[in-house]
C-alpha cells in the first residue's frame, strides 16, 4: 500500500478506512502516509498565504503551516488518550493518532480545496489596502475546514451508543471537551507562530515578538476592517 | 482457470499475518520506520521517487523541530542561529532514523530474500494466466499441470514466512541464552528421552509378564502360577493329544 493510496482511500472509503483503524489493519502505513501527506497539503496552503507578503514568508508559512496542525495534534494527543483509557476505551494509542492523524488530513485537503480560491483573491487584491480582508477570509477558511475536520473526528471516534459501558456517554463528554481543548491549543499556537500572512507594511520576520492573544488579534482585524484602516 | 491462478497468489493481507509486519508495495514494517525494498527499484523514476521521498521525510522531520527554532529565537533574536538549530536537530533526527532503519534491516533479511520469492512467484502466475488466456483464445483446453507444482511452492513459501517470523521473534531468546542454554535444554531432552524409553521397556515388561501369567493360567486351569495340580493336568491333557 502506496503513501498515496492511502491518502486517496481515506478520500474515496471513509467508512472503510475508519473501520480499518479499528481492526488495527496497518496502522503504521496510515500514520506515515496520513503525516507525509498531511504535511505536503498544509506546505503548500502555507506557502501561498506566505505569498501575499513577500517569497520570504512563503518559505516561513510553508513550515509554520503543517507544524501548527501537527504540533497542535502532538500536543493534544496525550490527554485524550489517558482520559479516554481511563474511563474504558480500548483503543490503543497509535488507534487514536491514527484518528486525529486522519481529522488533520480531512482538513488539509479541504484547504488544498480552497487553495484556487485563496489563490484568486491573492492574485485580485491589494496587499496593502485589502491585508486584513485576506486575513479574514482565511481565519474563515480555517475556520469552516475545522469545523468540517472536528465533525469528522467527532462522527469517527464517537462511543458507540450500543457498547456495554457505563462510561460511554462520559467518554463522548470527554471527546467534546477535548475538540474545544484541542481548538484552544491551536488558535494560541497559530498566535505563537504568527506571522503566517506577514505584513505588507513592516519587514519579514520569523516569529512575531509575545503579545496579545489569537481573539485579540482577529478582533483587532475586524476593527481594522470596519474602520477602514486596511 | 485464471481465477484459480489468482488464487494462489499471496495477498499483502496474508502476507501481514504471517510475517507479523506491515508489507507495502516497496516497504516492509510501515513506511517512515520501515525497511524500503531496493530490490524493487529498476526504473530512474523509481528512485526518483525515493529521493523525493527522502526529502519529503527530512522536511517533516524539519517541521517537528520548529518548538526548538521557536527556543533559540526567544532567547537569542537571530534568524541564523535558529535555522542552524532546526537543521543540527533535524539532521540528527535523520541519522537516528537511518540507524534505525539499518538494524532493523539487517533483522530483515532473510524476509527480504522471500518477498523477492513471492515476486517472482507472482510473476510465474501471471505468465501463466496469460497462457491459460491464449489457450482459450485458441479455442484450446487450458493446461492445469502446473497447478499442483504452484500450490506446493505455495505453501513452502507460506512456511517460510512462519519459520522466520519464529525465528525473528525468537532471537532475543536466542541471543540471550546461547549455546549454554541450547545445550543445557538438549541435555534435558536426552534425560527425558531415555527416561522415555526406559518407562517403555518396563511397561513391555510388564506386559510381558502379565501375558504370560495369563498363558499360563489358561494352560494349567485357575490355580497359582507353578502350582502343581496344575503341572499334573498339563501332563494328562498331553497324553490325550
Amino acid at each position: 500500500m502506496g503513501v498515496l493510496t492511502v491518502f486517496l482511500e481515506l478520500l474515496k472509503d471513509r467508512k472503510t478506512f475508519l473501520d480499518e483503524i479499528h481492526q488495527q489493519v496497518q496502522l503504521k502505513t496510515k500514520i506515515s502516509a496520513l503525516l507525509l501527506c498531511s504535511f505536503i497539503c498544509y506546505s503548500l496552503y502555507g506557502a501561498i498565504i506566505g505569498s501575499f507578503s513577500s517569497p520570504q514568508q512563503a518559505i516561513a508559512s510553508a513550515i509554520k503551516l503543517p507544524a501548527l496542525y501537527l504540533l497542535t495534534l502532538v500536543v493534544c494527543l496525550p490527554a485524550l488518550y489517558i482520559f479516554n483509557v481511563l474511563f474504558g476505551s480500548t483503543k490503543s494509542i497509535a488507534q487514536h493518532f491514527t484518528y486525529v492523524l486522519s481529522t488533520a488530513s480531512v482538513i488539509a485537503l479541504l484547504l488544498c480545496g480552497f487553495a484556487p480560491v485563496t489563490l484568486f483573491f491573492l492574485i485580485t487584491i491589494n496587499s496593502h489596502q485589502d491585508y486584513s480582508f485576506f486575513l479574514l477570509l482565511n481565519v474563515a477558511i480555517f475556520t469552516l475546514t475545522g469545523i468540517f475536520g472536528v465533525s469528522f473526528l467527532y462522527q469517527a471516534m464517537r462511543p458507540d451508543e450500543l457498547e456495554l459501558d457505563r462510561n460511554v456517554k462520559l467518554r463522548a463528554k470527554i471527546l467534546r471537551l477535548w475538540l474545544m481543548l484541542y481548538g484552544f491549543v491551536g488558535s494560541q499556537l497559530g498566535w505563537t507562530l504568527r506571522p503566517f500572512f506577514g505584513s505588507p507594511v513592516s519587514n519579514f520576520e520569523v516569529f512575531r515578538p509575545r503579545s496579545g492573544n489569537f481573539l485579540s488579534g482577529v478582533w483587532n482585524a475586524v476593527m481594522n476592517l470596519m474602520t477602514g484602516a486596511g | 482457470m485464471s481465477a484459480d491462478w489468482q488464487n494462489l497468489r499471496l495477498s499483502p493481507r496474508e502476507i501481514e499475518q504471517w510475517s507479523g509486519l506491515e508489507v507495502g508495495d516497496r516497504w516492509v514494517g510501515g513506511v517512515l520506520l520501515g525497511i524500503y525494498r531496493f530490490a524493487k527499484l529498476q526504473h530512474p523514476l523509481d528512485w526518483v521517487g525515493w529521493v523525493l521521498f527522502e526529502l519529503a521525510t527530512a522536511a517533516l522531520l524539519f517541521v517537528f523541530t520548529l518548538p526548538i527554532g521557536l527556543g533559540i529565537a526567544r532567547m537569542i533574536p537571530s534568524n541564523r542561529l535558529m535555522l542552524m538549530g532546526m537543521g543540527v536537530s533535524t539532521l540528527g533526527g535523520m541519522v537516528a532514523l537511518y540507524g534505525y532503519r539499518w538494524r532493523k534491516g539487517r533483522s530483515l533479511q532473510t524476509l527480504l530474500h522471500l518477498f523477492e520469492e513471492i515476486d517472482r512467484f507472482h510473476e510465474v502466475l501471471g505468465a501463466i494466466a496469460v497462457v491459460d488466456q491464449l489457450a482459450v483464445a485458441q479455442g484450446k483446453a487450458a493446461p492445469a499441470e502446473h497447478h499442483e507444482t504452484l500450490q506446493l511452492t505455495r505453501d513452502c513459501l507460506i512456511t517460510g514466512l512462519k519459520t522466520e517470523r519464529i525465528l525473528r521473534e525468537q532471537r532475543n531468546w536466542m541471543v540471550q541464552d546461547g549455546s549454554t542454554h541450547l545445550e543445557q535444554s538438549l541435555a534435558l531432552l536426552k534425560t527425558l528421552d531415555l527416561q522415555m524409553q526406559a518407562d517403555e521397556y518396563a511397561e513391555i515388561l510388564q506386559q510381558s509378564v502379565a501375558i504370560a501369567e495369563r498363558v499360563q493360567q489358561e494352560l494349567y486351569g485357575t490355580g497359582k502360577v507353578g502350582n502343581p495340580i496344575s503341572m499334573k493336568r498339563y501332563e494328562s491333557m498331553k497324553r490325550y493329544e
